[in-house]
């Protein structure tokens, strides 16, 4: 089975079927999307601008991170759950859309960026905790998240656009 | 009002906004961003008050770091939130959900400078009054994210 028949038969399920006809899940699902958008992105965002040393620059780098992730992954729970059933109504039409394609691209960008981070330069974080200038890696890895972390949200945006809803 | 909405409506950039597909995603996907900025500078700052991350630092030199974020995301939503209006003025000026928004908005706007970032920012303010604060902030900011959701919903 290849990845666009078994995109063709999650939409086709039970779960896909009921939720293109049910009047209100898109929308519901819509919403809650936006708002796990709001404190996943919300808070990812100030992680990154400290690590370029705006915004939350007094505190220590590791305490921001630790007090901030666990909301990022809060919402990006939300997202995911909610993303993932926002999927099954459309996943055949999604399967061929080029923005579905480039928000999963940056999703997984903005995975590998973290990764990298945790296993290089935050290894060394005791160094650098308090400073307001960091290693330049970490302004890197800073500057990459917000750009990915835009690129998701505006592929994302752009999806409801693009889909052709003739088909 | 019909003439100034006409304006709205015919100008230029208007025109342009309508010329093409793209140009009212993109202008969309900035007021995002701002709101990502105005939200989430203004939810840090909440659980901060609540109590909830970063206990070792102050109320004000936590709220007086965001600050400059929120004004920041406030600025991109200044400019792209009147673009987007204007696109489709007629449209907008007899939606509810907006005309809703527009109030929550200023009454959060006018709370969050008046009031409650005045109180983040003073190492007097008692804890208890300055959470009370934070829920309130919290509430109106939720309720003006709702509203804009729901023009595009009710819009159709």
């Amino acid at each position: 089975m290849s990845l666009f028949e078994l995109a063709k038969a999650v939409e086709a399920s039970h779960l896909g079927t009921a939720m293109r006809e049910s009047t209100y899940a898109f929308a519901v699902l819509n919403l809650v999307h936006l708002l796990g958008l709001l404190v996943a992105a919300g808070t990812i965002v100030f992680w990154d601008l400290r690590l370029l040393g705006i915004g939350l620059h007094r505190a220590p780098v590791s305490q921001v991170g630790k007090s901030l992730l666990p909301w990022t992954w809060g919402g990006f729970a939300v997202m995911f759950v909610s993303g993932s059933l926002l999927v099954t109504i459309e996943a055949g039409r999604l399967y061929s859309n080029l923005f579905f394609r480039m928000k999963v691209a940056a999703l997984l960008l903005a995975g590998l960026n973290v990764l990298i981070f945790h296993l290089t330069i935050y290894r060394k974080v005791d160094e650098w905790d308090r400073a307001t200038t960091t290693p330049l890696q970490a302004r890197i890895a800073g500057v990459l998240s917000i750009a990915l972390w835009f690129c998701i949200m505006a592929a994302g945006r752009a999806i409801g656009y693009t889909l052709d809803y003739a088909a | 009002m019909t003439g100034f909405l006409q304006w709205c409506h015919d100008n230029a950039l208007s025109e342009f906004m309508r010329s093409a597909k793209w140009p009212y995603p993109t202008v969309e996907i900035f007021h995002i961003a701002g709101l990502i900025l105005v939200f989430g500078s203004i939810l840090v700052l909440n659980l901060r008050i609540f109590g909830r991350i970063l206990r070792q630092e102050p109320v004000p030199e936590v709220a007086a770091g965001l600050s400059p974020l929120t004004v920041t995301g406030i600025a991109a939503q200044a400019v792209s939130g009147p673009v987007l209006f204007m696109t489709s003025a007629m449209k907008f000026s007899e939606s509810t959900p907006f005309k809703l928004k527009l109030l929550l908005l200023l009454v959060a706007l006018t709370y969050h400078f008046g009031v409650h970032r005045r109180f983040a920012l003073d190492p007097e303010t008692p804890a208890q009054i300055l959470r009370v604060s934070a829920a309130a902030s919290m509430l109106l900011w939720i309720g003006v994210v709702l509203a804009g959701f729901a023009i595009e919903l009710l819009a159709g």
